[in-house]
C-alpha cells in the first residue's frame, strides 16, 4: 500500500477511535461501545505499526519502537502540500 | 504529557491558493471561538472538576481541539503559501503581510490578537460545562459561516469535518453536564474547600 493510502486508513480508523473514546467518557457502562473501541484500537495499532515499519516514525520521545531520526527530520511534515 | 503524532487527524490537501479564504479562516485559529480558545479553555478547566468523568472528557476533547488547531493552521498555510505580492494586495492581506509576512500569527481576520480573555473559566463545574456547550455551538456556526464563503471542495471537506466534530463535542458536554448536575444533587458540596 502506498504511503498516502496507508495514512488515509490511519486517519479514518483514528477518527473512529477518537469518537468512540469520547463516547465512552460519558457512557462508561456501555459494553458494546467498549467492545467496538477495543477492536478499533487494535486495528489502529496494527496500521500504525505497518506504517512505521515501511515509512518511518509517527511519534517522538521514545514512543516509536524503531526511531529513524533522518525520516523524522527529512520526510514531509503534516502541513506541507502533498 | 502530550505525545506528538506526525500526521493530521484529517487530511488537508489544498491545490488552489486563496488568500481571502486564508484570511477568513484565521477566525478558527486566533479568533474568539477558534480552536486555540477551545483547547486552552477545556484543558485549563480540568483542574477544578469534581469527577473523573468530567476530567476525562475535558482532557480528551481538549486534546482533539489541539489536533484541530493543527488542521486549521495547515489549511491557512496551504491556502497562502507561495502567494505573490499582487495576490497579497488583491486579497487585502497586505496589513497581515506587513506585520507577519504570510506567517500564522494567532489573530482573527481583522488582525485582533488572540487573548486569554476569550477563555471562559469560572472554577464552577456546572458554569464551565454549560459554557463549553455554548462554545461548541459558536464554533459550529463559525464553520458554517466559513463554508458559505468558499466553493473549493478541498477546503469545504475539511471545514465540514471540523463542523461535525463540534456537534459531537456539544453532545458529549451535554451528557457531562447532566452527570455534574446529578453529582451536585447528591449532598456533596464540591464547590467548597474540603477539610
Amino acid at each position: 500500500m502506498s504511503r498516502k493510502d496507508l495514512m488515509t486508513q490511519i486517519q479514518a480508523v483514528g477518527i473512529m477511535a477518537v469518537d468512540l473514546h469520547l463516547y465512552l467518557d460519558t457512557h462508561p457502562q456501555n459494553t458494546q461501545a467498549a467492545h467496538e473501541y477495543k477492536k478499533t484500537a487494535e486495528h489502529l495499532k496494527s496500521l500504525k505499526a505497518q506504517y512505521e515499519s515501511q515509512f518511518g516514525p509517527l511519534v517522538n520521545f521514545g514512543n516509536s519502537s524503531s526511531f529513524d531520526n533522518k525520516c523524522w527530520i527529512n520526510d514531509p511534515w503534516p502541513w506541507e502540500r502533498q | 504529557m502530550w505525545i506528538y503524532e506526525k500526521r493530521l487527524q484529517f487530511p488537508v490537501d489544498v491545490k488552489k491558493r486563496d488568500l481571502r479564504m486564508a484570511k477568513a479562516i484565521l477566525d478558527a485559529l486566533g479568533g474568539h471561538d477558534g480552536e486555540l480558545t477551545a483547547s486552552m479553555e477545556y484543558l485549563h478547566q480540568r483542574y477544578t472538576m469534581p469527577t473523573g468523568e468530567s476530567m476525562a472528557i475535558l482532557t480528551d476533547i481538549g486534546t482533539e481541539e489541539l489536533a484541530h488547531l493543527e488542521i486549521v493552521a495547515s489549511l491557512i498555510h496551504q491556502l497562502s503559501a507561495g502567494a505573490t505580492i499582487e495576490e497579497i494586495k488583491a486579497a487585502g492581506f497586505d496589513g497581515h503581510y506587513a506585520s507577519n509576512g504570510i506567517g500564522l500569527q494567532l489573530v482573527d481576520p481583522s488582525g485582533t490578537p488572540w487573548t486569554s480573555a476569550y477563555v471562559d473559566l469560572k472554577a464552577d463545574p456546572v458554569a464551565d460545562m454549560s459554557s463549553n456547550m455554548g462554545a461548541e455551538e459558536r464554533a459550529r456556526a463559525g464553520y458554517e459561516h466559513l463554508l458559505d464563503l468558499t466553493r473549493d471542495e478541498d477546503v469545504r471537506k475539511v471545514l465540514s469535518f471540523l463542523r461535525e466534530r463540534e456537534i459531537v463535542h456539544f453532545q458529549r458536554f451535554g451528557e457531562a453536564l447532566n452527570h455534574l448536575n446529578e453529582f451536585k444533587n447528591h449532598d456533596r458540596y464540591f464547590f467548597m474547600d474540603q477539610e
